[in-house]
């Protein structure tokens, strides 16, 4: 055998670790932000920096900047150690790199304006939707590229979970992201109302799955038995908790979404599949503790070993406390409410959070040949950042808490106690100061690593090329005698990648499939009609505006849900929903009874200033919505796509859907006319209204037939 | 000198138990202080919204958890020393570090029910006396205690500093989490180390934890022991079922509880109120609920003035209680029923009864037929001071058809 010299690259890597930093930053600066909006809401001041806008910014800022960055800093400086060979390519890893930076800075540049696609954690557009699925590809063959040149004969089970990311994430983002462009900026998802939720929570707990959870899982098993120096606790634990894991996770998704409108049938499903995940969540956070066994002193000592102890356990916490807020009941407790909020933050700032950190304090140092700045900084990041995470989550399970119990109490007299909603949000406001608190402390930590590392990358020179040496792999004549059933599969990349991709279709494939063809899952309601074109409009800029970010349109089947807002919402009221809005969090009330519960005019005056209407709200300021004018002059496309995807407009309809929409919009002036507020037909506000006033009116409509009936 | 620090560290132990112990007296004594003065008839939740009160409690929880890692950290510290020392004089540290941590638990207990049978009065930001005191009691107790804990902890580690040669010494019997996980021993790891080295990471063949394996089981029976009860025994009420059977629940209490009170007020039977006590609360209801569209004086906005005489549905005590109850939907007036009980709307609209000719500024013009209470004639009723009838403007709208005249 002879021994091939090559190189690592390095460069790679630290572009990765800046951008990661870089961006952390901003995620997190948005994320106090927005914080502290719902504690003053005058910081909603511009368009462009209202909650609605700049909350998507913030999520999408931290999974898919942060987060992501870090994953392929990770990724690209242990594969190719694992593989004991160059990244495939230094040109696609160079394509890699600029394509994701650009994709990011296209985020940043769009969501503020208003332009998404109305779907949580896959708000942007559709050519950034392509772009993300482009260079997504150029990582997977960068990565495959590198496995099949590979020096080492089998894949480390960093890697497995690597190939199991390429593959899902794929999948993921491919099938969430169908939609019908109507414009350079704006379409409409292919599904609609039950169906498109089914597909975007499938999506958004497996972008949790599969992006914010087994890279990790990859880069726990590389980077803790490197820097504790220990061997992995358990080679049959990583095998069983990998195939488990990924078999499972992908099914758990309509947990989101129970009480809702989606079959019972699928979200037991979801229940159940989320239960059985706990074992496989476990297994990777036992292998990662149990592999310190022995090393338990260095954890003491090294900063790098307490960020990432700190990291696994958050990471063993929120995995179980996912599974508990599966199960029903204590689900209609934390759902809509801040303890969802405390969860995924347990989740974000302590597993990614502080395994990013304690990799960079370990990687830096390394690649750049020198020591770490300061070990007295990193240890009061460390505090700093595990009292901000404290801080930050106890507070929010106290508002949910809180907030839960003021929604269900009722009365003796069977009334509820605090009929109005706003009392329930005004109540958490110290909890949200708090809150900011924590945020504000986790940050502070994080600014101390930036001047860390930045002093140590002063320090140090950058080692750009790594050089390492490794036989060459000959051809292989066959497993030896006993060893690992297992040890098959690790040999072969392809089959690998082949038998995980059917593992994780499985379980989506079986709870699609029969929502989308089995008629009676979503059965149908006569008197629930398409949008008119005015209403279209004004439920495009309910979208523009991030509404679905405080209002839901989901009324649960509890009782206290229906006494607040009314009858429970039916599968069948949302088949024209493309994309649908029930939303994940009520910071507001919910939505999906609105129509005619108020006069247009008090619309009009709570859009202009919330306050007015219900004082001591918390809701940003919408004055812009009065002046600027609506553009009609889309209607006709909008309605055309809408065609496309099987709503019965008549034919033709979109040639005259102007008339209809300003005739609307006339009875909508004059209504506000008859209460004195004078405004033109033509602005957004009316649009607005249009669409408020006809949320959840379809079904009341069809109750006044069956009662004229009897 | 090894057993000095040790003897020393022991006696240090004992006291700081037996002050911690009568730290835990005092501390149930308050609790039960605290459950004294609990009247029954406050309302116990409200004290959770008090800012003060949830700031402090959290302090408290936030110290509890310090309290609790802390005493994570002196078992293990003491547990070693123990190991170190090998002779079962020192087991008394870690019987005291363990008594510590139950009477950590009992605390937390106790510390719940301060919280939850306390009340609130008008003091401390709205929090009583006796509960802020109990809280910044138990805020410095919760201090004394980390300080001992963090100097017992001191204590320890430096009598284990001399020691770290003896840690090499083998242990015979496997740690209670080895028995756990079932792993092999450190010491004789070498015999499952695999032959797997990727990039310097070796790979052990440790068993599968039972605790894990069986949990994993479990919770598969579990998922099959679900969808069965739900799904395919249909046992389980699905989430109609169940909301069907929650609000047949709550229509039964509340019938029970209608027939055993004065609240059985309907349109029929709605009467004008005029006890001062009760339309000064129908006021606060009426600016919480009403103000949005009628304006705070009910000089109207969005909605109708209610300070003339002149009334769309009507303007009688039954008209309003109905026009409140079921709202007018069509015209942008919601019902109220929902959210008001009968007594309340009957209040209310005895309130906006009083309205009557308050002439507030910016008062909307009226709308609807001029209405004239039961018994009165029109010409007294436009006599009368109180009821100052501001001519409506308007050409549209009818004047004076007496709804209930004779």
């Amino acid at each position: 055998m002879e021994v091939e010299k090559f190189s690592y690259d390095n460069k790679i890597v630290k572009q990765f670790a800046f951008a990661t930093i870089l961006w952390g930053v901003v995620g997190m600066l948005v994320g106090l932000y927005v914080s502290l909006q719902l504690i003053f809401p005058t910081l909603n001041a511009l368009p462009q920096t209202s909650f609605g806008r700049l909350r998507p910014l913030h999520t999408n800022a931290v999974i898919f900047a942060f987060v992501g960055n870090a994953l392929f800093m990770g990724v690209y400086y242990s594969l190719q150690r694992l593989c004991k060979a160059r990244m495939f390519s230094d040109k696609l890893s160079k394509i890699h790199f600029w394509g994701w930076q650009l994709i990011i800075v296209a985020a940043a540049l769009t969501l503020p304006f208003g332009f998404t696609t109305g779907k949580e954690y896959a708000e942007l557009e559709w050519p950034i939707d392509i772009a993300i699925a482009l260079i997504w590809v150029v990582f997977g063959w960068n990565m495959f590229g590198t496995i099949l040149k590979r020096r080492e004969r089998h894949l480390y089970v960093a890697i497995w979970f690597y190939i199991a990311t390429f593959v899902t994430v794929a999948v993921l983002h491919i099938v969430n992201s169908f939609e019908l462009p109507v414009s350079i900026l704006k379409s409409y998802s292919w599904y609609a109302g039950v169906q498109d939720a089914l597909v975007q929570w499938w999506y958004g707990h497996n972008a949790v799955a599969f992006f914010l959870t087994t890279p990790f899982l990859g880069l726990m098993y590389y980077f803790i038995p490197k820097a504790a120096d220990r061997p992995v606790y358990s080679y049959r634990l990583s095998i069983i908790h990998f195939w488990a894991l990924i078999f499972l996770y992908i099914w758990a998704g309509p947990h989101h979404l129970l009480y809702t409108a989606l079959p019972d049938w699928a979200q037991s499903l979801g229940t159940v599949f989320s239960v059985m995940l706990i074992a496989p969540s476990w297994g990777g956070m036992i292998n990662g503790l149990l592999t310190l066994r022995g090393a338990w002193d260095k954890v003491r000592e090294s900063v790098v070993l307490k960020f990432m102890v700190v990291a696994v356990t958050a990471y063993g916490m929120a995995t179980f406390e996912g599974p508990m807020l599966s199960f029903k009941k204590v689900n209609s407790i934390a759902h809509f409410t801040d303890w969802i909020i405390a969860h995924v933050h347990v989740g974000a700032l302590g597993w990614n959070g502080f395994l990013i950190f304690g990799i960079l304090y370990w990687l830096i140092p390394k690649i750049f040949r020198t020591n770490l700045y300061s070990v007295k900084l990193a240890n009061w990041h460390f505090w700093l950042g595990s009292l901000g995470i404290l801080f930050y989550a106890i507070p929010m399970y106290w508002a949910g808490f809180t907030q839960y119990l003021m929604w269900q109490e009722f009365t003796a007299e069977g009334f509820l106690k605090y009929p109005n909603f706003l009392e329930t949000v005004t109540q958490l406001r110290p909890m949200y100061i708090m809150r900011s608190l924590g945020g504000t402390m986790y940050l502070v930590g994080y600014i101390f690593m930036t001047y860390n590392l930045i002093k140590t990358v002063k320090a140090g020179s950058l080692l750009e090329n790594e050089d390492a040496e490794a036989p060459g792999l000959v051809k292989f004549e066959g497993g030896h005698e006993g060893e690992h059933w297992h040890r098959w599969i690790e040999r072969r990349p392809i089959q690998f990648m082949l038998i995980s991709l059917v593992v994780i279709l499985i379980g989506g494939i079986i709870e699609m499939v029969p929502t989308f063809l089995v008629k009676s899952n979503i059965p149908t309601i006569a008197s629930v009609k398409p949008y008119t074109p005015l209403e279209l409009q004004g439920r495009d800029i309910y979208l523009r505006e991030g509404c679905y970010t405080c209002h839901s349109q989901m009324v649960r089947p509890l009782r206290f849900d229906t006494e607040r807002y009314g009858e429970y919402s039916k599968a069948g009221e949302f088949v024209y929903d493309h994309p649908f809005q029930w939303g994940s969090k009520r910071t507001g009330p919910d939505l999906a009874r609105e129509g005619g519960k108020y006069p247009d005019s008090w619309h009009y005056n709570h859009m202009m200033d919330p306050t007015t209407m219900s004082p001591g709200s918390i809701m940003p300021t919408y004055p812009f919505l009065l002046d600027d004018a609506l553009d009609t002059a889309s209607t006709p496309a909008k309605i055309r796509a809408m065609i496309k995807l099987g709503v019965p407009y008549p034919a033709g309809y979109d040639k005259i859907a102007n008339r209809d929409l300003i005739e609307q919009a006339n009875s909508i002036t004059r209504s506000l006319m008859s209460d004195k507020i004078e405004t033109k037909n033509d602005r957004e506000i009316i649009a607005v209204i249009a669409y408020l006033q006809r949320l959840g009116k379809d079904i009341k409509a069809s109750h006044k037939e069956v009662s004229t009936k009897k | 000198m090894k057993k000095n620090i040790i003897n020393k560290f022991q006696n240090y132990r004992i006291k700081s138990a037996k002050f911690i112990l009568t730290g835990l007296a005092l501390l149930s004594s308050f609790s039960l202080f605290a459950q004294n003065t609990a009247s029954k008839e406050a309302d116990v939740l409200s004290v959770f919204f008090n800012p003060l009160f949830d700031v402090l409690l959290i302090l408290i929880v936030l110290l509890l958890i310090i309290i609790s890692v802390l005493g994570g950290v002196l078992v293990s510290v003491a547990e070693s020393a123990k190991d170190k020392k090998k002779s079962n004089k020192n087991g008394g540290a870690v019987i005291g570090a363990i008594a510590l941590v139950a009477f950590l638990s009992i605390t937390k207990g106790s510390f719940a029910q301060a919280v939850t049978n306390t009340v609130t009065s008008n003091n401390n930001m709205g929090l009583s006396n006796d509960l802020f005191y109990v809280l910044v009691f138990l805020i410095g107790l919760e201090l004394l205690i980390i300080l001992v804990l963090i100097n017992s902890i001191k204590l320890l580690v430096k009598t284990d500093k001399p020691e770290a040669e003896f840690i090499a010494v083998k242990k015979d019997e496997p740690s209670l989490l080895e028995r756990l996980n079932a792993s092999v021993p450190l010491e004789k790891e070498a015999d499952i180390l695999m032959d797997h080295n990727y990039d310097g990471i070796r790979e052990l063949d440790n068993d599968l934890p039972p605790w894990w394996k069986y949990g994993f089981y479990l919770t598969i029976v579990l998922a099959v022991l679900y969808l069965g009860y739900y799904h395919i025994f249909a046992t389980g009420d699905l989430q109609e079922g169940e909301y069907t059977k929650s609000i047949k629940i709550a229509h039964e209490m509340q019938e029970l509880f209608q027939k055993n009170s004065a609240n059985n007020v309907t349109e029929s039977n709605a009467k004008m109120i005029t006890d001062k006590h009760e339309l000064m609360e129908a006021e606060k209801a009426f600016v919480e609920n009403c103000f949005a569209c009628h304006g705070k004086l009910g000089e109207g906005g969005v909605g109708p003035n209610l300070t003339d005489n002149y009334w769309i549905h009507g303007g009688s005590i039954k008209d309003i209680f109905k026009t409140i109850k079921y709202g007018w939907p069509d015209k942008g007036m919601k019902s109220w029923q929902a959210d008001l009980s009968p007594l309340k709307i009957n209040e209310i609209a005895s309130y906006i009864k009083t309205l009557a000719g308050t002439n507030p500024p910016n008062g909307k013009a009226p709308q609807g037929d001029l209405y004239v209470e039961e018994g009165v004639m029109l010409s007294d009723s436009l006599k009368r001071d109180s009821m100052q009838v501001v001519l409506p403007k308007v050409d549209s709208i009818k004047v004076g058809k007496l709804k209930n005249g004779k």
